[in-house]
């Protein structure tokens, strides 16, 4: 997948976990936490979608990595350059 | 087992009643608010908090952002006003807010919790306190999480529970679990497993803590239901027998 790929990828994620929240307006380089409404269980939640969806693990040292979606793409896409998109 | 917490009445209060040791006082930050009460809540906030309330992606996040943050200041300068100390906050290493400046005789603890429509804030002398509060919705994947995040002790808990009652027995868990974290001053950036929560009749309980954190016998858990749509639990030190709820009407 592409960094823009892994940028919708999250996008639908996070769809998923906060249904009410405007996603079209998400700044990349803002903490998801300062634009969302998103509590650690919800974010825990990302975590777990990640690995149901694509089989990726990321060890709890790595959450800081998944603060905004920047940082999420950037730490993502070395890890998933080899799985491909959904068609 | 019949989980049955203790049934909590909330007063309304206009102003924050003497703290005396030994207790602890859960405040209910409402958060509607009209648009002057908003306008007036947006003045006491930070040019920080300021920027930040308009980084939100609706304008009820912004809303509830300005109120919590608005009505916290105003009831921790309640506290802080007798004693003759400003308000100014302090954050450790793991982001936990402090009052700045108190001196250990006055020494005033607090911490908050919010999700949703729900904005909680305890408040107590001279010992740490954590609170969590969660929104009671369906999440599909409890198990999962609590496979991945909870200890083996904790996921047998839920599972030994009615299927109907597992999602509430999580909820009591990981309410238990961010409650003791955020009394300890880490949170749960370290691992969710550093404490092990229980379930008793009367809601969580602590069974075990990592020794670094301190001993598992000066900590309590108290679950209770501010709402019927939200779990929330308190975690003080033993010494505290007495907890007031308080339903905010300052501001």
């Amino acid at each position: 997948m592409t960094p823009a790929e892994i940028r919708e990828e999250i996008l639908d994620i996070l769809g998923d976990i906060a249904p009410d929240e405007d996603l079209s307006t998400l700044k990349d380089d803002v903490a998801f936490r300062d634009q969302l409404e998103l509590d650690s269980m919800d974010f825990l939640d990302i975590v777990m979608e990640l690995r149901k969806r694509h089989r990726i693990q990321i060890p709890e040292e790595d959450y800081g990595n998944l603060a905004s979606m920047a940082s999420t793409v950037a730490y993502l896409t070395p890890r998933m350059k080899d799985i491909a998109p959904k068609s | 087992m019949k989980i049955r917490v203790p049934h909590i009445e909330w007063s309304e209060a206009e102003s924050a009643p003497p703290l005396e040791p030994g207790t602890a006082h859960v405040w209910q930050l409402p958060m509607e608010a009209s648009e002057s009460q908003l306008r007036d809540h947006v003045q006491r906030l930070s040019a920080e908090e300021q920027a930040q309330a308009y980084r939100f992606v609706r304008p009820e996040l912004t809303r509830r952002y300005i109120t919590r943050r608005s009505l916290l200041r105003v009831v921790l300068e309640q506290y802080l006003r007798p004693l003759g100390m400003p308000l100014a906050f302090r954050f450790n290493n793991f982001g936990k807010p402090y009052l700045d400046g108190a001196s250990p005789a006055a020494r005033i603890l607090f911490n908050t919790s919010q999700t949703h429509e729900m904005a909680l804030m305890a408040v107590c002398r001279e010992h740490e306190i954590g609170i969590d509060v969660e929104y009671l919705r369906p999440i599909s994947e409890f198990r999962q999480l609590g496979k991945r995040f909870f200890t083996d002790a904790e996921q047998q808990e839920i599972l030994s529970m009615p299927e109907e009652k597992q999602l509430h027995a999580f909820f009591w868990i990981w309410t238990g679990k961010e409650a003791i974290l955020k009394a300890c001053g880490i949170g749960i950036s370290t691992g969710l497993k550093r404490a092990s929560i229980g379930i008793r009749e009367n809601g969580p309980h602590l069974d075990r803590l990592d020794r670094d954190l301190g001993d598992v016998r000066n900590w309590e858990l108290r679950g209770f239901l501010p709402h019927e749509d939200y779990q929330a639990t308190l975690a003080t030190h033993s010494s505290i027998h007495q907890l007031q709820f308080l339903k905010c009407r300052v501001g």
